[in-house]
């Protein structure tokens, strides 16, 4: 998955700095101090994992984009998010080759991977959005860095949607003992799954990199899916006990998808914020766009156009290769099979016996069983080397 | 009897302690490397 120097989770300093960051953030507890604390928190984590020519970037670019957004004529605000556009995408696409250009000296070079980052260049892109509906009026630069580059987020999300933070900015959080608690067992809970149970248990008793065959391939590919379940989702419960203990509201990422029982339901469940986020920000605006050029004639047709780009963008989003666009392509036709095969059981059967049928304990098991094996083989289809695909 | 656990706290009790397990578990598996290994089957 993108992601900010994930393995940087592993080590001891990021854990003391999270230690520290909590207490940092504890102890101000004027709304002010405690925004300007976090900010800086949030631009000390890009120091510390980057260098701090990373960090002035990273700082230089939230300034842009704050800048841009605040420019109170509209057509110099349109162009300013424009050309912050362009650079937010080139450091993004510069992020994600497999090699920086050599142009480039190696000091300079980490700086691609901080200020490209996948989830900064998400909130980026949401910020960019609001900036051009000029929702952005009324926030700090203090407050843009603390959207823009929030610590706990950094490794692998949740993306946060700008409403969802300009709606939660100023609602205060207080602390009950009870929340407090919630919050630890948020923490172990990340802990145990990534460490024990991803890391400890799944990886190293059942993953062999796909090099076996037979029986055990197949159950290679169930507990691929399990692995980078409990290692995704251990990230967001981590996130969500320290946003618990900081006081900064932090979106759930999860949803007991393991058991979704449709493709549809499954992205209702994974990645919840990046899923939103595809929906805001391209699968709506698409849709839109091409009901309009179509005067409204072939919605299916206009929907299933915008399902396809959504998911081809969001599997390039994860890496530019040929495996991700057509992963991207395998969950789009699922939906699609999905949502026509629903609808044809509903003009065949009437909308209650459909829903029974539907809901009977054999058809849910059935479904559930096959949407899990889908989820399964389309991961593992990312994580088998070309090489081993044609053995 | 569930009041009476109830008075005790021993919920939390369990719950701390299920945290406290849970934390330093992580933490010696990170500390320590993998501990199983694939053995083939």
């Amino acid at each position: 998955m993108g992601s900010l120097g994930v393995n940087d989770v592993a080590q001891a300093n990021f854990w003391l700095f999270n230690a520290f960051a909590v207490l940092l953030l504890a102890l101000a507890v004027k709304p002010s101090h405690h925004k300007t604390v976090f900010a800086l928190v949030n631009l000390s984590l890009i120091h510390m994992l980057i260098n701090w020519q990373g960090c002035v970037l990273v700082a230089s670019m939230c300034a842009a984009l704050h800048y841009s957004c605040r420019t109170r004529n509209a057509k110099l605000r349109y162009l300013w998010i424009f050309l912050s556009g362009v650079l937010l995408f080139s450091t993004f696409l510069v992020h994600k080759l497999p090699v920086v250009p050599s142009l480039f000296s190696e000091s300079i070079k980490p700086m691609f991977y901080a200020i490209g980052a996948s989830y900064i260049f998400l909130r980026g892109v949401e910020y960019l959005r609001a900036g051009s509906d000029n929702e952005i009026d009324g926030l700090t630069l203090v407050e843009t860095i603390n959207y823009l580059i929030p610590f706990h987020m950094l490794a692998a999300g949740p993306v946060m949607a700008y409403s969802d933070y300009k709606r939660t900015l100023n609602v205060r959080i207080s602390l009950t003992k009870e929340d407090a608690l919630i919050a630890f067992e948020l923490i172990a809970s990340g802990l145990f799954r990534k460490f024990v149970l991803a890391n400890g248990v799944i990886q190293s008793v059942f993953l062999t990199g796909f090099q076996s065959d037979g029986w055990y391939f197949f159950l290679e590919v169930q507990m691929y899916y399990l692995f980078i379940y409990l290692d995704f989702s251990a990230y967001t419960n981590i996130a969500l006990g320290i946003g618990k203990l900081v006081g900064v509201h932090t979106p759930i990422n999860f949803n007991r998808p393991l058991s979704a029982r449709n493709i549809v339901v499954f992205w209702e469940r994974w990645h919840i914020s990046l899923s939103q986020f595809i929906r805001r920000n391209i699968f709506i605006p698409i849709q839109l766009t091409g009901l309009r050029w179509s005067g409204g004639s072939r919605p299916s047709l206009v929907a299933s156009g915008a399902l396809l780009v959504s998911f081809l963008l969001c599997g390039l989003w994860h890496s530019l290769s040929w495996q991700f666009v057509i992963w991207g392509c395998m969950h789009a036709f699922a939906i699609m099979i999905c949502i026509t095969y629903r609808s044809a059981l509903v003009s065949k059967l009437g909308r209650k016996q459909a829903s029974e049928f539907s809901n009977h304990p054999v058809i849910s098991l059935l479904a559930t069983i096959m949407t899990f094996e889908f989820v399964a083989s389309s991961l593992a289809f990312l994580a088998i080397p070309v090489s081993q695909m044609w053995k | 009897m569930l009041k009476k656990l109830e008075a005790l706290k021993v919920h939390y009790a369990i719950r701390i302690g299920w945290v406290v397990v849970r934390v330093v578990l992580a933490f010696w598996m990170a500390q320590t490397g993998l501990q199983f290994y694939y053995q083939g089957f």
